[in-house]
């Protein structure tokens, strides 16, 4: 079967009449009062800072394994052998590392402190010499992953004795 | 009034990019850069000035979730326009459930007079055409889509475009009432 395809380069073009009469069919559109406006930003705003917190969670997934790993090796330092005081000393190590770690002082180390020192590395801000948590003389991205690390044994259930 | 999405220079990618890294301020100069088109297209479907209104807001709602993340592929019109035709169909079709809807015949935002008998007339034409050649009409030469841009908005292929496009026009020219218009 035979198609007759519109002419070849497109270039159909309506009269200048004709164009104005079909924008017409639209009207000039509402008038959208000042509080749409504000209403649609102030919760565009909101609604994105709470996500960006989560999504920068998940992209902190990929150095998770790596601060992880940091904590280990931090705790394996500061064990002494024997193991009769591993725990203890172990868990002073860590109570040590919370306290730097919880950027916003609010009793906890969770995801939010990472985001926070981040977001201070990311504007250059001043930052507490004590937020150098890896101690390699640099308050830098492997400290916020360190956190992320701490956050997320935080939330993982203790392990029975 | 000049609105920030006038004053901005940077172009919607840059300010996708720029939201995606935390600037809030991209929100106002993309919202109102692209504020009244979608207003006015919402206005073209629900014909309906409280309906359009909350599209509008649904529609950049629904945009603004997508962020961080979004990832621009395309113009933005090409991504909004089918957000604002589906959120807009829905609201007419509950005000049809609810039979608030005067009739769906009535064209949409078809102004009541022109001031002239002939614009009349030629908008009594244009709104009598099949709403999918209309629609094709609307976009190319009201939006100034392109014909790849109205292809992926609407999801059809550009063949079927050119096709709805030169129909319209070739019905238009067929009409003794309004082919002295592309005769001069």
């Amino acid at each position: 079967m035979t198609r007759t395809d519109p002419p070849s380069p497109f270039d159909e073009q309506l009269p200048e009449e004709i164009r104005r009469a079909l924008a017409s069919l639209d009207g000039p559109g509402p008038q959208v009062p000042p509080e749409i406006d504000t209403t649609i930003l102030c919760e565009a705003k909101a609604g994105f800072l709470r996500r960006r917190r989560f999504w920068l969670a998940t992209r902190f997934g990929g150095g998770i394994a790596a601060a992880a790993a940091v904590v280990l090796i931090a705790l394996h330092l500061f064990m002494p052998t024997g193991g009769s005081n591993h725990s203890a000393v172990a868990t002073n190590h860590r109570l040590t590392l919370t306290e730097a770690a919880d950027i916003n002082h609010d009793g906890r180390v969770d995801i939010l402190d990472a985001y926070i020192l981040a977001q201070k590395i990311s504007r250059h801000e001043p930052l507490d010499p004590a937020w150098d948590l890896n101690g390699d003389g640099v308050v830098d991205q492997k400290d916020v992953d360190l956190i992320a690390g701490i956050a997320v044994q935080a939330s993982e259930p203790e392990a029975t004795r | 009034m000049p609105q920030p999405g006038d004053r901005d220079p940077r172009n919607d990618d840059a300010l996708v990019r720029a939201l995606n890294s935390g600037d809030t301020s991209a929100f106002d100069s993309l919202y109102y850069r692209y504020r009244d088109w979608a207003a006015r297209l919402a206005i073209r479907f629900t014909g309906n000035r409280d309906d359009a209104l909350d599209v509008l807001q649904e529609t950049f709602a629904y945009f603004f979730r997508k962020f961080p993340g979004f990832v621009l592929t395309a113009r933005l019109t090409t991504f909004l326009y089918p957000v604002v035709k589906n959120l807009s169909i829905a609201h007419r079709r509950k005000r049809e459930r609810l039979g608030t809807d005067r009739s769906i015949v009535d064209p949409v935002a078809m102004p009541e007079t022109s001031g002239t008998a002939q614009r009349d007339e030629l908008l009594t034409i244009l709104g009598g055409l099949p709403e999918p050649q209309r629609e094709v009409l609307l976009m190319r030469f009201v939006d100034d889509m392109s014909l790849l841009e109205i292809a992926e908005a609407l999801g059809i292929p550009e063949g079927t475009v050119k096709s709805r496009i030169h129909n319209a026009i070739a019905s238009l020219r067929a009409d003794p009432r309004v082919k002295d218009y592309f005769w001069g």
